[in-house]
């Protein structure tokens, strides 16, 4: 299965603003759009930059029954270029997927770079028994990202995971949505969000079971850690369901940290502020994709970083 | 004689408002171990909470002193720093925060920031430690507590408290949801810690039975009733209590007795 897959046999493709440099038969340029069509197991590493003056993108992936890949893309500011940027680095991206029948996808998602304000949208339609595997980590930085992911054929399922860090004056919003529309569809969804400083961080998630889609499920879990008085954080999970031998449930909250835990921590000689860092990176990394550990690591230690940073 | 390691003198307490500590006075040196027994309610677990500076809980009034330095000023993390253990009677949960994460963090607290243990050091005696306590080796890589049998959160207490050297150690209840193996490897395994660091360490061990005690054989023995030590003295104390469970105290306290 994919757990074995590394960033190791990477094929790795630089893209900026949204422009790929050349077109290998693999990943081409079509319409001004970037398209890969995958027929064959890969892990791809997709690195996106933008100069922040607003550029725009848009990807379609196409994966073939039965296939396995791995995908990364990495969301960064490139600032070499545009030495004269001020004011909000804006980006927007539009991502289509399709997997068909029997596809696996495993999907990464970082925005590591606070500097950019991101539009961010993803779509995707998995066929019958295809299994989808969604992890998007926000550390930082402006974002609007809506997630739409629709389970069209029988079997199909997704797990989906969102890491929002927010700090400063940063403005995070994700709109999730997953339709099942067809019979025994699987969906999770993981999301873990903290919000320091003055920031905000609004998580909607919708979990939809369409008429006729029987024997499916739908489990959403959401919570928010709220690391200041001054943060506006919110969350609210919501499951539609217009079917009745179904089985769903969801759960959303926003808190502050565990007082139990923190004097638990402290009560072993750790420093508050050292326990805070500990306990939000771990809550954080609890929707982390822990397969790949080479990638888990370099994310709870950028999750570290951002948070010794309060 | 050792020098005390925990002076606490007629230590008043009390949370949202109610007292629930009355005037306690103990005094515990290096090397000894005191057992705290009492009937549910009496304050045992306050006392710990109180000595460790749990938020919840107003001192009001009296003093309690680590070797001879003012503990109360302090706050929690300093006093563990400053020697403090407590194994909880209730190990928290922390998802995410590996149990051998949590431990090396609690370790370089108490070192110089620029030189933290190293990795080797750290994992030969975390091993070492997880061997004596007869643990399940994956322990250390799960997160701290979470899902841990009521027996494994006890032994993890323990594995915390011989990493990180205190000078005086609180056990509460520590043999609650022990088999019987395991009170034995604990209890020894205190016992040991105690010989080991030569009056270095104190302990006051709140336990509800003799069983324990009859690994961590206590120097003193203290009947706690209401926020206030009623009696005190030896080994022949518990069997006492074994026998005769705590009916007595209302008359005791009635001067009857
Ligand atoms: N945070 C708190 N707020 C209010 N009351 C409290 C608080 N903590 C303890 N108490 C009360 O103080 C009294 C002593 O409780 P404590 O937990 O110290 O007893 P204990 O001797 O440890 O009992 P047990 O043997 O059951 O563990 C009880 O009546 C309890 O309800
Ligand atoms: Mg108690």
């Amino acid at each position: 299965m994919l757990c074995n897959m590394s960033t190791e046999n990477m094929k790795i493709y630089d893209i900026r603003n949204g422009r790929l440099p050349e077109d290998d038969g693999f990943v081409r340029t079509r319409d001004g759009s970037i398209c890969i069509g995958i027929s064959e197991n890969a892990s791809i590493m997709l690195n996106m930059s933008f100069d922040g003056d607003g550029a725009g993108s848009a990807v379609n992936i196409n994966i073939a029954g039965g296939t396995e890949v791995y995908l990364i893309e990495n969301y960064r500011y490139d600032s070499a270029s545009n030495a004269a940027s001020f004011g909000e680095n804006f980006m927007s991206c539009a991502v289509n997927i399709n997997l068909s029948s029997g596809s696996t996808l495993k999907h990464q998602i970082l925005f590591e770079d606070g500097r950019l304000a991101a539009a961010y949208t993803l779509k995707c339609n998995a066929e019958a028994n295809a299994v989808y595997d969604n992890y998007q980590t926000n550390i930082g930085g402006r974002a609007k990202c809506n997630t739409e992911i629709n389970l069209n054929g029988y079997g199909a399922s997704v797990s989906s995971h969102l890491i929002a860090f927010c700090s400063g004056e940063d403005d995070q919003r994700y709109n999730i949505r997953i339709n099942h529309h067809a019979k025994g569809t699987r969906s999770r969804m993981t999301n873990c969000g903290a919000a320091a400083d003055a920031s905000k961080c609004i998580i909607d998630c919708v979990g939809f079971i369409e008429k006729g889609a029987s024997g499916s499920d739908a489990y959403q879990k959401s919570r928010i850690i709220s690391l200041s008085e001054k943060v506006q954080a919110h969350v609210s999970p919501a499951l539609l369901i217009d079917e009745y031998d179904v089985s769903a449930g969801h759960s959303g909250s926003v808190g502050s940290i565990d007082t139990e835990a923190l004097y638990y921590m402290q009560s072993r000689g750790i420093r508050r502020q050292e326990a805070v860092a500990m306990f939000t990176s771990g809550f954080l990394m609890g929707a982390a994709d822990k397969s790949n550990s080479e990638l888990y690591e370099d994310i709870e230690h950028k999750v570290r970083e951002r948070i010794n940073q309060l | 004689m050792d020098r005390p390691v925990l002076e606490i003198k007629n230590l008043k307490a009390s949370a949202s408002g109610v007292r629930i500590l009355n005037g306690i006075d103990l005094t515990v040196r290096g090397g000894e171990i005191h057992a705290l027994m009492g009937p549910n309610g009496s304050g045992k677990s306050t006392l710990s909470s109180v000595i460790m500076g749990h938020p919840d809980y107003t001192v009001e009034e009296g003093e309690v002193l680590l070797n001879g330095e003012n503990l109360l000023e302090k706050s929690v993390d300093e006093r563990a720093r400053a020697g403090v253990f407590l194994a909880l009677q209730y190990p928290v949960e922390i998802s995410g925060v590996t149990n051998s994460q949590f431990l090396r963090t609690a370790i370089n607290a108490r070192r110089d920031e620029k030189n933290p243990i190293p990795y080797a050091e750290f994992v030969k005696e975390m091993r070492k430690a997880v061997k004596d306590l007869e643990m399940n080796e994956n322990l250390p890589k799960r997160y701290l507590n979470e899902g841990f049998s009521g027996g494994e959160k006890k032994r993890n207490e323990i594995l915390q408290m011989k990493l990180l050297n205190p000078s005086v150690a609180i056990l509460d209840e520590i043999d609650s949801g022990l088999d019987i193996d395991a009170v034995r490897i604990v209890g020894s395994n205190v016992s040991d810690m105690v010989k080991e660091r030569k009056g270095g360490l104190g302990v006051i061990v709140i336990t509800h039975y003799q069983r324990l005690l009859d690994y961590i054989k206590p120097d003193f023995v203290h009947v706690l009733s209401k926020g206030k030590i009623i009696k005190s003295g030896g080994c022949e104390l518990v069997s006492m209590l074994e026998k005769e469970g705590y009916s007595w105290i209302d008359a005791y306290e009635r001067g009857a007795m």
